[in-house]
């Protein structure tokens, strides 16, 4: 079970979205972070067999997106960023119609549907329209959507923009629990979903990969480089546009202010970087490098 | 084969859980018994003696042509390419275009599901604008006795000769351009409508092409020849007499057209319509619309 990507580009008009981006994944779950326009949709489209790419090649169990799209779309499930439902369905009703899609043979499409209307918590509210659903509910009708033919590669694109932090945390653990015996690829831009849960983290900025590297790995590398400052409030201010900060906490008169640089102000003392703190220090030594 | 139809019975699902499906239904036939209601008959001049203006019944064989081809067939022309349209386009529109095309389905065999389900919204339609007609036609022979009871064989031939191939082309060319153009919908729409008028009630190509009397599209040509027919019968049941007769009239157009010319080149005009469904089945892509 492998994903074999190889000098993958993707241009809009002028623009290269990616360019010249290599990655192999095999079972287990791959964060991919990268801030907005890093590329990672594109991607995540790439895999999806959505996009056809400009150059390179993405190759799934040895069978290219573009050729064996079909057979990669059978052992495939995907939640896009956004994503609509027919509001005049039920939930059942919904998951069954694309059920049937996935080519799944009746009657085990009951019975699946069934069963990931449970997984995600769904069964007491299945036959309710979906437009009286809200938008933690929906995001579960995606993700059961995508679970339905039981894939091997699951591709979850911003899968928790927009969730409440308590629906965030259930849907991480959902995750989690699915990484058995299959690749689940997840794109964030919210960094702590990928530390709770992936094994492998990727970071992407402009199209390339910055770092591929596990958030245990990325948070080492950052040791050293955090440091906490208290200082007043102008002195914050001009620190905020100067350095990168990551954090501000307001104590009376003065600020403690955290600061990712590898060349601490006088005055600073060090701290244990988190994963945030890593991925700031790695995309933005990169922009200064650019 | 099942597997298209497997995806056209699901959107019919989708168009029947849809809570102002039954409203529209019932919105389609009632428009079509007012239209008919309202336009149900028409004053013909004798050849040589214009000033004699005699009554052509909407609901006689003879009438039914100019009811169907003048009134209904214009109206109906205007509705199909908003039923069919958006056959695939209206993924992009609910957003749900990323989650079907990444399902297994292969995408000509999605497209042809959805062209299936569109073929049946555009029937079925056909089915309400012909209650409707037959509705009104109905009431105003209550209501107006001189009106004869409407012929149902004849109204049936013309709309399966007329009504039902126009409405295949129609939805073939509105499916094609709303696919290949997913979010052009209202410009592919108002682009139809548009030449659907021209070709139905302003240009007449009949006379610069012979053979566009039989290919026409609304059947305009149809009037002509009807028109020319009653005039005809009427004469020949009158002879001299110099004054409108409405019993001779009524026998003038009891007589039905005969159709026969009209049917390969209207089945050439479904031919073409299913042509452009395949033409959308081949030319579709995936990733369009998403670019």
């Amino acid at each position: 079970m492998a994903l074999v990507i190889e000098h993958l580009g993707r241009r809009y008009g002028s623009r290269w979205a990616i360019s010249d981006l290599s990655l192999v994944c095999e079972s287990g779950m791959l964060g991919l972070v990268g801030p907005n326009g890093a590329g990672k949709t594109t991607l995540m489209r790439i895999i999806a067999t959505l996009l056809p790419p400009t150059t390179g090649t993405v190759r799934w169990n040895g069978l290219d997106v573009g050729s064996g799209g079909q057979e990669i779309r059978a052992r495939l499930g995907y939640l896009p960023q956004q994503f609509g439902v027919y509001p005049e369905f039920s939930a059942r009703r919904f998951l069954r119609y694309l059920a049937a899609m996935k080519r799944l043979a009746w009657p085990r499409r009951n019975r699946r549907v069934d069963e990931v209307l449970e997984l995600v918590n769904l069964e007491a509210d299945a036959d309710r329209r979906l437009s009286t659903y809200s938008g933690g509910m929906l995001q579960r009708v995606g993700i059961a959507q995508a679970l339905l033919n039981d894939p091997d590669l699951l591709v979850a694109d911003e899968p928790t923009a927009g969730l409440d932090p308590s629906e965030r945390v259930r849907f991480r653990t959902l995750l989690a629990g699915l990484t058995a015996n299959r690749l689940v690829i997840l794109s964030t831009h919210i960094v702590t979903d990928v530390e709770a849960v992936a094994g492998r983290l990727v970071v992407m900025r402009a199209g390339t990969v910055l770092a591929d590297t596990s958030p245990e790995a990325l948070v080492a590398a950052a040791a050293g480089s955090v440091w906490a400052l208290s200082v007043d409030a102008a002195t914050a201010a001009r620190l905020q546009a100067t350095e990168m900060v990551s954090g501000m906490v307001a104590d009376g008169p003065r600020v403690t202010v955290r600061l990712v640089t590898r060349t601490p102000p006088a005055g600073a003392w060090a701290v244990a970087p988190t994963l945030e703190d890593a991925y700031l220090l790695t995309v933005g030594s990169t922009q200064a490098a650019t | 084969m099942i597997q298209t139809l497997s995806v056209g019975g699901w959107e019919l699902r989708r168009v029947l859980a849809t809570r102002s499906t039954l409203l529209l239904a019932a919105g389609i036939t009632a428009f079509f018994m007012a239209l008919v209601a309202f336009k149900h008959q028409w004053l013909l001049p004798l050849d040589d003696r214009a000033h004699v203006l005699t009554v052509l019944y909407g609901s006689s064989p003879l009438g039914q042509v100019y009811e169907v081809v003048a009134v209904v067939m214009t109206f109906f022309g205007l509705l199909v390419p908003f039923l069919a349209a958006d056959g695939v386009a209206r993924e992009h529109r609910q957003r749900t275009h990323e989650l079907v095309m990444t399902t297994a389905v292969p995408a000509w065999t999605l497209v042809a599901g959805r062209f299936v389900a569109v073929l049946a919204q555009t029937l079925t339609a056909a089915l309400l604008a012909l209650a409707g007609t037959l509705a009104a036609q109905l009431a105003v022979h209550a209501t107006q006795p001189a009106f004869p009871t409407p012929d149902v064989r004849a109204l049936l031939a013309l709309w399966g000769l007329l009504v039902v191939p126009a409405g295949v082309l129609l939805a073939g060319v509105s499916f094609l351009a709303g696919t290949l153009a997913p979010r052009r919908g209202m410009v592919v729409k108002i682009g139809v409508v548009l030449v659907w008028i021209a070709l139905a009630a302003v240009v007449d190509l009949t006379h610069q092409f012979g053979w566009y009397s039989y290919w026409s599209p609304a059947g305009n040509a149809l009037l002509g020849v009807a028109g020319t027919a009653y005039v005809q019968a009427y004469m020949a049941i009158a002879g001299t007499t110099a004054t409108a007769d409405p019993g001779i009239a009524l026998r003038a157009q009891e007589a039905m057209l005969d159709l026969r010319p009209w049917v390969l080149p209207h089945l050439g005009l479904v031919a073409i319509g299913l042509a452009g469904a395949a033409a959308a089945a081949a030319g579709f892509r995936r990733f369009r619309g998403l670019i």
